[in-house]
């Protein structure tokens, strides 16, 4: 059907264009545009070649498309490339968020212009990458391979704790992702390869699925985050510049649910059966125990933290319910958090870009100066507590719903964290916007300029069409979760029929 | 070709003779022009080298054997003498600066280089006791010498003269083992130790221990690394280069070689001894590196722990295990010539600057340096998809295949420990304040260093091929 | 006018907590029929029309209060002045909520975040261990004296270490 490999062309675009700005040398106000508009140009080329990926899927199909595999290493490991329905609308919302991204720094960002555009092309390539690799080395490749732009975006442009933070961002995520390499390492000699969609049906042995999927958690349990490992978050969030926040928030979380979807899952079904009330215990505990917490902050991207540590706890809770809605909707929240929750730092980087601060008791009564960015604000507040309409909704009330089917309590104390994210997403919202207009500093804030406007409203736009309209993420995935819930569900079944015989 | 003396086949010994051969002509050639020479002296030893190289290369494949089984001649030891004779070449390309100065001119330097590259190719090449410890006091002595090469240095001279001491030391330990190995298997043939050497005894064992806490110290391995950061620090800059490179690839070569061609019947015992060892060495490596001040000290630490990575495959005891090494010594090669051409780069106003602080805001004074050394420094920390990576993936993957489950474990978690090292270096070059300008880089330095930088950024497109060349190595010696 | 003022200005807070308390309470009572599944479709579109409608009512009373009849509301409060005291403090359920949900909530969320957070996970998880870390790297260091027969004693304790090991047989023969 292709001619050309255009997953590889989508996944090394930005790398070229990383090229092409390191090229285009010196770092007088010329340069700086040049690199500027190189690096926007290619998130957009790459969107649009994105695009193509999508109008040629087939979303019947089930199995993987766009495949190209290339020798690489050695026999059993490949340069094996693909995606299907789980995989797709993640690379669509990376490739998507990108150009925001760009947009959002060009100009809150003026010192090594250069070398900034590079890191987050870079990344790009790798976050691309990682979500359609179709072999464990090379998946681990780019899923590693992420941490070094990262590192220095949150290093270099970060705010005054910056060295902490992306210390703490780098070692925190390593440390979980070399078990993970220990585990796929104990895969390639059970199965002989490191092909994935061998391995999907080559079984494991019980034991080795224990420990493999401890392994494989403790990596995406870190970078979802879960609780109790979620402290890297905050502070890699604050201290980083605002489209890093985004990129964080909307893309590299991302990772873990996408690894429990493509890995745990499908290779691990009994111990993923086995460990659902651990997944289900500690996702509950996340939800109330961060929402809690992010009642109580005072800086705003500390709060939107936290709030994402709650949100990917329904992530986690969906997949893990094993039901066709909790997986589904697992992979419709994470799209629509990607998109909500990268709004919301683009919103708090507006207010941060014109007052630097982003203490919520400086601000106050925005209303009254920026009618647009509170209308804007307004719409990601509501989206983020889940408010019908919202994408928000669609997800959490999925994840909700196959959660019940399996655990009732989880599904209990889960909404329970529902109510608190509109306490606090409400309360940050009315500090920040209501209110009267009493700060001198904060009455000459401009309301949003023309650049902001092409960053925010199409997220408005998708959080409000998916909230009203799931149709075209669910459909597209909805072959593959379902493939993927009925391999699990007839392992587990199997299991429990084999020890029912004994 | 078909040389014959007093029976034995001499074409396998080709390219020893004319490295010793040309090693003698050019110590001739300062001898009766002076130390003038040693320019001269020098590029003629870099171009010997190469042309050493190439014989090597081109020796016809598979297993040769001369002088009754002393000198072998396979797969595996074409790879790491090819991989020896890169690291000294290199060295010796990195060293024209420091003996440029009037004050250094010693043609010595590249002639001693040359012959203890003789001696790490014999050892390289060792079938027995006996050419072992011929290689590995050839090589030994002539780096004794280099250590102490910047005679009015104190620091220099200290190296020396500790390394030697401590030299010695090992050197009769791993003479006392081998008599021991000698005397309860009668032979000294690695092939002769291994028909004899199937079920372990107290004695043979004893002799084993003595003979690896022997090899152990050329390698830096804990407990026997303690000369290593005084002599890293002490020695001058491009002979450090030297220790972390070529001798640490003829040392691990016999090493492998010692394991599993002399004790393949008792490999649960030496495991052991090498599962201690690795551990220790990554342990101690990533801890002590993270209190260092100086480069090179850290480099140090920094090599005690690969060395103990590299270990971990050796440990397993398996053809992956061989393969793993070679990875690791090809990598660990490429990434230790880059980063001291980037130690070697750092100067201002002329003089050498070796203080990490030193590197503070190297992004923006020289950011092509700084880029090259942070991708060095995540190599080395064993970041994907650089090079680094495949080296501990490749030790990994046969401690794994070998059930070394702690062992892996312990391995990967120190590399946490030791990534953070790592960072900090790059964090002081990409996150702190400048420290003022460098000064302009040398073409040789840049030179080395972009070939080692690119190998290392770019080494995921062509580890196929390494692979397969590293594979058929460690096939050979099975 | 003034107290009027602050009754207006509390009015989009209220309804905000309203409008999503009502959608929370319908999403309970919907896990309670899990089987409903093909109608929850329709379900939350109706049910989110509800703040709207409870904004237009609330509209079209202010739009007869304040704009109609401007006199209205002052001449109630001047006749009720409990009731309009009570009105005024929106029936004290701020109060009520305060103490009863909100500054437990708060407490709790205050502790988890310096407690948790801050002591607990980061003080035994990275921040501790970075912290034994170089207390290690401390002691290893130290162990660098630079004294040659140090060296020699350590090298030669290996190998005494590894004999031993062997001799008394802990090794296995």
């Amino acid at each position: 059907m292709t001619t050309w490999p255009i997953l590889s062309v989508t996944t090394f675009l930005p790398l070229v264009g990383a090229l092409i700005v390191y090229l285009s040398r010196g770092d007088d106000e010329a340069a700086k545009r040049n690199s500027r508009w190189i690096a926007l140009w290619t998130t957009l080329i790459t969107f649009a070649v994105s695009v193509v990926l999508v109008m040629r899927f087939d979303p019947s199909n089930p199995d993987f498309q766009f495949v190209e595999k290339a020798n690489w290493l050695a026999t059993g490991i490949t340069y094996h490339m693909g995606v299907d329905g789980i995989s797709l609308p993640l690379v669509i919302l990376t490739t998507a968020v990108m150009p925001f991204c760009i947009i959002a720094s060009w100009k809150s960002v003026t010192n090594r212009v250069r070398e900034y555009m590079m890191a987050f092309l870079i990344l790009e390539t790798l976050m691309i990458g990682t979500f359609s690799a179709l072999d464990l080395v090379l998946f681990y490749l780019f899923f590693e391979g992420g941490l070094i732009p990262m590192f220095l975006i949150i290093g270099v442009w970060g705010g005054p704790r910056r060295v902490y933070a992306s210390f703490k961002f780098f070692l925190y995520t390593l440390l979980g992702s070399v078990l993970m390499l220990l585990a796929i390492m104990a895969l390639y000699w059970n199965g002989g390869t490191t092909d994935i969609p061998t391995l999907m049906h080559t079984a494991v042995p019980r034991n080795l699925q224990t420990w493999a999927w401890l392994a494989f958690f403790a990596s995406f349990a870190v970078k979802m985050p879960m609780w109790p490992v979620h402290t890297w978050l905050p502070d890699a969030h604050v201290e980083a510049p605002t489209a890093g926040s985004v990129v964080l928030a909307a893309i590299l979380l991302k990772m873990g649910g996408y690894g429990f979807l493509r890995f745990s899952l499908p290779m691990f079904p009994l111990a993923s059966h086995d460990f659902a009330p651990l997944v289900f215990t500690l996702s509950a505990i996340a939800i109330i125990y961060t929402s809690l917490v992010a009642l109580m902050q005072e800086d705003m991207k500390k709060l939107i933290a936290y709030s994402s540590v709650a949100h990917m706890g329904f992530v986690t809770m969906g997949i893990f319910a094993g039901t066709m809605q909790g997986v589904a909707g697992g992979v419709f929240q994470m799209i629509s958090h990607g998109i909500v929750s990268g709004a919301l730092f683009l919103c708090v980087g507006v207010v941060y870009d014109r007052l630097h601060t982003r203490e919520i008791a400086a601000y106050g009564g925005l209303v009254n100066r920026m009618p647009l960015y509170a209308m804007t604000f307004m719409v990601f507040t509501m989206a983020n507590v889940g408010l019908p309409g919202t994408s928000g909704f669609v997800g959490e009330f999925m994840t909700l719903l196959g959660t019940f089917k399996v655990s009732i309590p989880t599904a209990f104390f889960a909404s329970f964290g529902v109510i608190l994210s509109a306490g606090y997403a409400l309360w940050l919202y009315r500090k920040v916007v209501f209110g009267a207009l009493v700060k001198p500093q904060l009455a000459s804030m401009k309301d949003l300029t023309f650049r902001e406007c092409l960053t925010l409203f199409p997220m408005i736009a998708l959080t409000i069409l998916f909230g009203v309209w799931p149709k075209p993420v669910l459909d597209m995935s909805a072959a593959s979760v379902q493939q993927l819930v009925n391999n699990y569900n007839s392992a587990v079944t199997a299991v429990k029929a084999a020890a029912l015989l004994q | 070709m078909n040389f014959v003396i007093a029976g034995y086949q001499l074409a396998p010994v080709l390219p020893e003779l004319v490295l010793a051969v040309g090693a003698m002509a050019l110590l001739m050639l300062g001898a009766f022009r002076g130390q003038g020479t040693t320019g001269t002296v020098t590029s003629l030893a870099v171009v010997l080298l190469i042309v050493v190289g190439v014989l090597v290369y081109m020796q016809p494949a598979g297993k040769h054997v001369t002088f009754g089984g002393s000198f072998i001649v396979d797969d595996f030891a074409r790879f790491m003498k090819i991989l020896a004779l890169i690291g000294s070449a290199v060295t010796l390309v990195l060293s024209t600066e420091f003996l440029s100065d009037p004050s250094r001119r010693i043609f010595e330097y590249a002639i001693l280089v040359l012959l203890s590259t003789l001696g790490m190719m014999v050892l390289i090449s060792a079938g027995d006791l006996i050419s072992l410890y011929l290689g590995l006091e050839l090589m030994s002595l002539a780096l004794y010498v280099v250590a102490a090469s910047n005679r009015d240095n104190a620091k220099s001279t200290e190296a020396g003269l500790k390394y030697f001491v401590l030299g010695a030391l090992s050197s009769g330990m791993l003479l006392y083992g081998a008599s021991l190995v000698y005397g309860f298997t009668g032979t000294v043939s690695f092939t002769g130790i291994a028909a004899v050497a199937t079920v372990s005894n107290v004695g043979l064992v004893f002799g084993l221990v003595f003979l690896l806490v022997g090899l152990c110290f050329k390698v830096s391995a804990v407990p026997f690394h303690m000369w290593t950061p005084d002599v890293y620090e002490g020695a001058p800059t491009p002979v450090t280069a030297f220790f972390a490179s070529a001798p640490k690839v003829a040392a691990l070569a016999v090493f492998t070689r010692v394991t599993l061609t002399a004790f393949p019947g008792i490999v649960s015992q030496w495991q052991q001894i090498l599962v201690f060892v690795s551990i220790a060495s990554m342990a101690l490596g990533s801890f002590a590196a993270i209190g260092q001040t100086n480069i090179k000290r850290l480099m140090a630490y920094s090599s005690i722990g690969h060395m103990g990575f590299a270990l971990v495959g050796l440990a397993s005891g398996t053809v992956e295990g061989a393969q793993g090494v070679l990875m690791y010594i090809v990598i660990y090669v490429a990434m230790t010539l880059g980063s001291f051409a980037i130690i070697l780069a750092m100067k201002r106003n002329g003089q050498a600057v070796e203080q990490i602080s030193d590197f503070a805001g190297l992004s923006r004074t020289n950011p092509l340096l700084a880029f090259m050394f942070a991708m060095l420094l995540f190599s080395l920390a064993g970041i994907p998809p650089l090079a680094g990576f495949f080296a501990k993936w490749y030790v990994f993957v046969a401690a794994i295949k070998a059930n070394l489950f702690t062992l892996a474990v312990v391995g990967v978690l120190t590399s946490v420990v030791g990534a953070y090292y790592y960072l900090a270096i790059v964090k002081t070059m990409y996150f702190d304040e400048p420290a003022g300008k460098v000064d302009p880089v040398r073409i040789e330095v840049r030179t080395v260093l972009a070939v080692a930088g690119l190998f290392n950024i770019l080494f995921a497109l062509f580890a196929g091929p390494v692979v397969s060349v590293a594979s058929a190595a460690a096939k050979s010696l099975f | 006018m003034l107290a009027v003022g602050s009754f207006v200005a509390g009015l989009p807070f209220k309804e905000l907590f309203a409008g999503h308390g009502v959608e929370e309470f319908f999403r309970e009572s919907v896990k309670m029929n899990p089987h409903i599944i093909e109608e929850m479709h329709h379900i939350p579109q109706t049910i989110a029309f509800l703040p709207t409608v409870m904004m237009v009512l609330g509209f079209l009373v202010s739009y007869l209060f304040y704009i109609r009849r401007p006199y209205l509301p002052v001449e109630l409060a001047n006749t009720q002045p409990m009731l309009y005291q009570f009105l005024l403090n929106k029936w004290y359920f701020d109060e009520l909520y305060d103490v009863i949900f909100v500054r437990p909530a708060k407490w709790l969320g205050y502790q988890l975040w310096k407690k948790g957070d801050g002591f607990v996970i980061d003080g035994f998880g990275p921040d501790g261990v970075s912290a034994r870390v170089l207390d290690v790297t401390r002691n290893v260091v130290k162990i660098q004296t630079g004294y040659l027969y140090h060296y020699a004693f350590a090298m030669l304790i290996g190998a005494a270490g590894l004999i031993t090991w062997f001799m008394f047989g802990f090794g296995g023969q």
